[in-house]
């Protein structure tokens, strides 16, 4: 049975992940095609696959089976189409120089994720999170019962969660892996997505530090995870979220969706070709940041957006601004819907 | 969720508590709006992150989020989109760059990673840490109890302590409660008589024994700490065992096995 866990584990969370990310970045520039970024693209549009699928299925009233069978199939789908559309064009993977400092920088994501395993958190949105994913996937229904005491919901407190897909998608990944939600919420998800941080602060400093001042890359990885590590300044920090309850929408968001957000602003300013596949791949990390929390309606679109006019003035090109209205499309619908859920 | 009517000048001091790295941060916006040249990297750095933070502390914008929108527990989330690690980082490299002795470069170096682990607060000593004792990274206490309890694939109704009340469904969710993690965090249901006795000091079991039964609770898990005014024995509940610091209860007048046998033992009850 293990294997077959393991089997789907790497079929769900790196094989899905890099067939549909490799879409992306076979339209970036060669050198930020790298493994990282494939995976962190891949996964971030699985989310948002899933998060479309999820909210269509809930609409129509659909159990998670159906759901489940759905999100695989269209998943599967699109991962291929992606691998043969991509096979023509496809670009070698850049791998980063194995020196000193990227042992360094693979040591600290390591002890993270050695950190994450070892240690328990005594946090009460779990009770939510993995509450609601266990209770899915026992029920095999969406939010009809009250994930907090397992009696039939008499109130619409859920409801400012329902847009979030998270949970939903821990109960979905437990299906398919036959995890318990817990054990995997806790152990897999959570160190999956704190490579997956750790590679996006990677992809940053290849955006931060050219060919010339290549060998700042790693030790500047590195001095980042050193600074999260020591950034337990209080509980409401990003680190603090990063590294206690990596699998929950919030840290998601923190870990995934920021420096993303971060990373695609830096390469609108930098790329000098055809943008648009960034500003596509930004309407898909709109939608796998509402997945994550409905907060990200709010805090995304803001960041994106006067992210986007800051490059604007930066790079003294207004383009950039009018090109990400498009992107943010999206987040105008979720905060129709959003209004419309709680109204 | 941080409590109603602070400002954003005292989240910003809640937030980042010995303020070393905030100030580092402050330093860094200031040296690479003097002296980095990138246009890209100084929009995407410098500019965007004041402009979060002036956002962030402007009165209307502020004022907007915090009342109209309802989200005063919860603005301190905004700060997670000012990129302060990052900023910080880069600002340091930016400077060591400067230096041409790389002997001078390296123990420069050296110098900022003792002052960030001396100025900053080490995240694995955080108190919401704890040794995982099982996979599932939850009391090996609450595993032990819900095992026994869960002897049929049925639910059963359970009263745990605040303490651990939010584990036991993370582990099965046929373990039901007459209240959830809830009542503990958004306030629902406070008035429930359970609770309102299970918090108490001294517990008075006549009392708490008769409320949990005429709410079909199957078993009571009570903390060691409390004082019982009476034993559980004497109204309808029997001790099961002792896990840890708690020590659990079972109904002996209720039903505990599996739902199609239900008949069979309702015949059985009217009999005797």
């Amino acid at each position: 049975m293990i294997v077959v866990n393991i089997l789907q584990c790497i079929l769900y969370l790196i094989l899905i992940p890099f067939c549909i990310g490799i879409s992306f970045t076979k339209h970036f520039d060669e050198k930020y095609n790298t493994l990282g970024n494939i995976l962190t693209c891949g996964f971030l549009s699985e989310l948002a696959v899933f998060q479309v699928l999820f909210l269509l299925f809930y609409k129509l009233d659909k159990n998670l089976t159906e759901l489940t069978w759905a999100s695989s199939i269209v998943l599967i789908v699109i991962s291929l189409i992606s691998v043969i559309l991509g096979f023509k064009s496809y670009k070698k993977i850049k791998l980063p120089k194995t020196d000193l400092g990227f042992i360094v920088f693979c040591l600290f994501s390591v002890y993270m994720v050695v950190m994450r395993n070892l240690q328990g958190v005594n946090d009460a949105d779990d009770s939510f999170v993995i509450g609601n994913a266990l209770t899915t996937l026992t029920t095999n229904s969406f939010y009809k019962i009250d994930y907090y005491t397992g009696k039939l919901i008499s109130s619409e407190s859920y409801s400012r969660h329902m847009l979030a897909s998270n949970s939903i998608f821990i109960a979905y990944l437990a299906k398919v892996t036959f995890i318990h939600p817990t054990i995997l919420a806790h152990r897999i998800l959570g160190s999956f997505v704190l490579i997956l941080h750790n590679a996006l602060i990677y992809n940053i400093s290849i955006l931060l530090f050219d060919e010339k001042k290549e060998k700042y890359r790693p030790v500047f990885a590195s001095f980042v995870s050193l600074m999260t590590i020591w950034d337990f300044h209080s509980y409401l920090t990003d680190s603090t979220f990063i590294l206690t309850r990596a699998w929950q929408g919030k840290a998601m968001f923190c870990a995934l969706a920021i420096p993303a957000a971060i990373m695609l602003l830096l390469m609108m300013g930098e790329c000098k070709g055809k943008r648009i596949v960034l500003y596509i791949f930004t309407a898909v990390l709109c939608i796998a940041a509402v997945s994550m929390t409905p907060a990200a309606i709010v805090l995304l679109t803001l960041f994106m957006f006067t992210g986007s006019i800051c490059l604007a003035f930066g790079i003294k090109k207004i383009t950039v601004t009018l090109k990400m209205i498009p992107s943010l499309l999206p987040m105008a619908a979720f905060g129709i819907l959003f209004y419309m859920i709680l109204k | 969720m941080l409590a109603n009517g602070l400002n954003p000048f005292e989240i910003i001091k809640l937030y980042s508590g010995n303020t070393t790295f905030m100030l580092m941060f402050a330093l860094s916006l200031v040296y690479l709006w003097v002296f980095e040249k990138d246009k890209v990297k100084k929009a995407v750095l410098v500019f965007l992150s004041l402009t979060m933070l002036v956002l962030f502390v402007f009165p209307l914008f502020a004022n907007f989020f915090m009342e109209r929108m309802d989200e005063s527990g919860t603005y301190y989330r905004f700060l997670w989109l000012v990129p302060t690690t990052i900023v910080s980082s880069y600002t340091v490299f930016h400077i060591l760059d400067r230096f041409k002795n790389r002997f001078v470069k390296t123990g420069a170096f050296l110098i900022v990673t003792v002052c960030i682990m001396i100025g900053g607060v080490f995240m694995y000593e955080s108190p919401a840490f704890y040794d995982a004792e099982n996979a599932y990274e939850i009391p090996q206490c609450v595993v032990d109890m819900c095992d026994d309890i869960l002897v049929n694939d049925r639910e059963y109704e359970v009263v745990f302590p605040d303490e651990i009340l939010q584990y036991p469904r993370l582990y099965s969710s046929y373990i039901v409660l007459p209240y959830g993690f809830e009542m503990l965090q958004f306030g629902y249901g406070r008035n429930d008589d359970i609770h309102a006795e299970m918090v108490k000091d001294t517990l008075d079991v006549p009392y708490l024994a008769a409320l949990c039964e005429g709410k079909h609770v199957h078993y009571i898990v009570i903390n060691q700490n409390k004082t019982l005014n009476g034993n559980f024995e004497d109204y309808n509940y029997e001790f099961v065992g002792e896990y840890g610091d708690y020590i659990m209860y079972k109904s002996t007048t209720m039903f505990f096995g599996a739902w199609e046998d239900y008949d069979e033992w309702v015949a059985g009850d009217e009999q005797s």
